[in-house]
C-alpha cells in the first residue's frame, strides 16, 4: 500500500493498526538520520519514538507522496531540540557536547551497516536465520545443523556462501 | 568509499547490522504500543466529550428546571436566586468548554 492510501486508511477509517507499518518502514531510515545528529544510541532511539509518536499526532497535516521526508524532518528538529535541552543542561555549547561523551559515530561506517541492512534483507529467510544464529545468537555450528535440519558441513558451507553474497552486494551497491 | 572487505570486517558489518536490526525490533514495538495508547487514549476523550455535550447539558437543563420547581415550592426568593445560579454558570462552562474542544470532524 503506498503512503497515501495507508494515511487515508488511518485517518478516515480508523485504522490505526496500520501505522505499524509506517514504523516497519520508516524506522531504519530515521533511526540513521538522528543517529547521525545526536551521536548517540539512546538518544537516537529517543529521537526515532518522539518522531513517530509526533507524527501519528499530526498525521491529519501532511500533504505529500511519500512520508518519509516528512518523518525525517521531524526526526531532525526533534534530535535538535534534545542537543538543544542537553546544551541546556550542561550550560555548554552544543558543538561542545561530544567533549564529555566518547564520540564512536562514524558517517561511513553508518552508511555501510545501512547498506549491510538492506542486503540482508534481501536474502532469503533460511539464509537470514542462519547468519542469525551464527552472528547475533553465537551458535556453534553443531547447533545450528541441529536446529536448521542440515548438516554441520553444508552449515559451514551455506554461511560462506552467505558471507559472500553479502559481499557482492556491498560491492554492487558501490 | 572502500567496500573491499577483510574477512573480519565483513563479519562485524554483519554483526553490527543484526544487533541494529535488533535495536529497531525492540524499538519499533515500543513505538507501535505508545501510538496505540495514544489512540486509545484520544478515542476515550473523544467519547467523553460527546458523552458531557450530548448529557452534560440536557442534565443541567434537567437541574435547572428541577431546582426552579423546589424553589417555587418552597416560595423563597432567595432560594430561587441560588437555584437559577448554580445551573446557569455550570451550563455556561460546559457550552464554553464543549465548544471549544468539539469538532465534528474528530467524531
Amino acid at each position: 500500500m503506498e503512503d497515501r492510501e495507508l494515511v487515508r486508511e488511518i485517518i478516515e477509517k480508523g485504522h490505526t493498526g496500520l501505522f505499524a507499518e509506517f514504523v516497519k518502514r520508516y524506522s531504519g531510515i530515521v533511526y540513521s538520520k538522528a543517529l547521525g545528529v545526536v551521536r548517540q544510541d539512546d538518544w537516537a532511539a529517543e529521537v526515532t519514538q518522539s518522531t513517530f509518536v509526533k507524527a501519528y499526532e499530526q498525521l491529519r497535516c501532511w500533504r505529500g507522496q511519500q512520508i518519509g521526508p516528512w518523518l525525517v524532518t521531524i526526526a531532525m528538529h526533534t534530535a535538535l531540540h534534545l542537543l538543544e535541552k542537553e546544551r541546556v543542561r550542561r550550560a555548554q555549547p552544543v558543538d561542545n557536547i561530544a567533549d564529555d561523551i566518547p564520540d564512536t559515530f562514524d558517517n561511513e561506517r553508518e552508511e555501510m551497516i545501512q547498506r549491510m541492512e538492506s542486503a540482508i534483507r534481501q536474502l532469503p529467510s533460511g539464509e537470514q536465520e542462519l547468519i542469525n544464529l551464527h552472528y547475533y545468537q553465537h551458535q556453534k555450528t553443531a547447533d545450528i545443523a541441529r536446529i536448521t535440519g542440515l548438516s554441520q558441513q553444508n552449515v559451514l558451507v551455506k554461511l560462506h556462501r552467505i558471507r559472500e553474497k553479502l559481499r557482492k552486494e556491498l560491492k554492487t551497491a558501490n | 568509499m572502500n567496500y573491499e572487505l577483510n574477512d573480519r570486517d565483513l563479519d562485524d558489518l554483519i554483526i553490527a547490522s543484526l544487533e541494529r536490526k535488533e535495536t529497531l525490533d525492540a524499538l519499533n514495538g515500543i513505538i507501535v504500543k505508545e501510538v496505540r495508547r495514544k489512540a486509545c487514549h484520544e478515542w476515550v476523550r473523544r467519547w467523553a466529550r460527546i458523552a458531557v455535550f450530548s448529557f452534560g447539558m440536557p442534565l443541567q437543563l434537567l437541574i435547572f428546571v428541577a431546582g426552579i420547581y423546589v424553589a417555587s415550592r418552597l416560595q423563597s426568593f432567595q432560594a430561587f436566586r441560588y437555584v437559577l445560579l448554580i445551573p446557569i454558570i455550570t451550563m455556561s462552562y460546559l457550552a464554553w468548554h464543549g465548544m471549544k474542544n468539539f469538532s465534528i470532524a474528530d467524531v
